[in-house]
């Protein structure tokens, strides 16, 4: 079942939504941009190579900005605080 | 190439305490991701023009992507100048829609009993914070497809999430995925994987690690384009 980077999992547009919670819409927006990669099938729907899907949110994202500012307000958890309240359940 | 799966003992703490030890493999895995796009990307890429040639269509996006790549490049070196010598880049982690749902349920339970708490707003961002360092994903699967293999459903989907991705590691502090609090061998249909503690993992294939040379804010540098 393992995909290779030679031979990579495909996935359909709500397959590819599914994955990153987002809308259909959003992956359909991306494809119209051109921001990820994909492949259209002569019978028109898309497919998406999975991997590249993950690792294009690197560049549809500003996730470096988006860490710095968590990672400012959490500055101070720790570990084991989160361990802790994970053990809670 | 070890592909681990992480489960929320993991993924928590490391998204979410960033000068904490998670954190640092967090950066491990950022580092192997941009070395596993930097290598395989391009074959991806070539992959769907093979599939056209053969079948027909159209392949888009392709421009952005080698950018991408390149960016990815020049992130890895930047990484690679300050992580310490000897730290893997080969080490993968993997994801899957089910893997990505569980953390952010776990998320939203946990983020209520954290100073500060977690703002509803930070659940998509540290979503993408978990996704974004998975290069590689699971097939996907229907929530009805996971068999039962361990004593909590909700660990089902996780570990077979590893099994069916041929992940060779689960690191999980989960009581019914590593019974002993060490690591065991889950051997199945879909595949066999070593699950074991985040404890043992540090203590033995990655003990030549220098994880004081390490620092958490680096995770950034995955994510930045060096100066």
């Amino acid at each position: 079942m393992a995909t290779t980077a030679s031979k990579p999992q495909l996935l359909k547009v709500s397959e590819a939504a599914a994955l990153l919670k987002v809308s259909e819409k959003t992956i359909r927006r991306w494809i119209e941009a051109e921001s990820i990669p994909y492949l259209k099938l002569p019978s028109g729907s898309y497919r998406i190579p999975q991997g590249a899907l993950l690792a294009s949110l690197r560049g549809n994202y500003d996730l470096g900005s988006e860490l710095r500012e968590l990672d400012e307000r959490n500055a101070d958890v720790t570990d084991e605080q989160v361990l802790a309240a994970l053990s809670e359940d | 190439m070890p592909n681990v799966v992480v489960d929320t003992s993991v993924s928590l703490p490391s998204t979410l305490s960033p000068g904490g030890a998670r954190r640092k493999l967090w950066i491990v895995l950022a580092f192997g991701a941009l070395t596993y796009e930097v290598e395989h990307g391009r074959l991806e890429l070539d992959a769907l023009g093979a599939r056209v040639n053969q079948e027909g269509g159209v392949v888009g996006g392709i421009e952005n992507s080698l950018d991408r790549l390149e960016r990815a490049s020049d992130r890895r070196a930047a990484l690679a100048e300050r992580l310490p010598y000897g730290t893997p880049d080969d080490w993968v982690a993997v994801g899957s829609r089910p893997l990505f749902d569980e953390y952010e349920r776990k998320l939203r339970e946990v983020g209520t009993r954290l100073d500060p708490h977690l703002r509803e707003e930070d659940v998509p961002v540290l979503r993408r914070q978990m996704e974004a360092v998975c290069v590689i994903a699971a097939p996907p699967f229907l929530d009805s497809a996971v068999p039962t293999l361990t004593a909590d459903p909700k660990d089902d989907p996780i570990l077979y999430t590893a099994l069916l991705a041929d992940a060779d590691l689960l690191i999980s502090s989960d009581k019914h995925l590593v019974p002993d609090r060490r690591e065991e061998l889950w051997d199945h249909d879909a595949g066999t994987v070593l699950a074991l503690t985040f404890e043992t993992l540090l203590a033995g294939r990655l003990s030549g690690v220098d994880w004081d040379g390490i620092d958490g804010s680096w995770l950034a540098l995955a994510y930045d384009q060096p100066d």
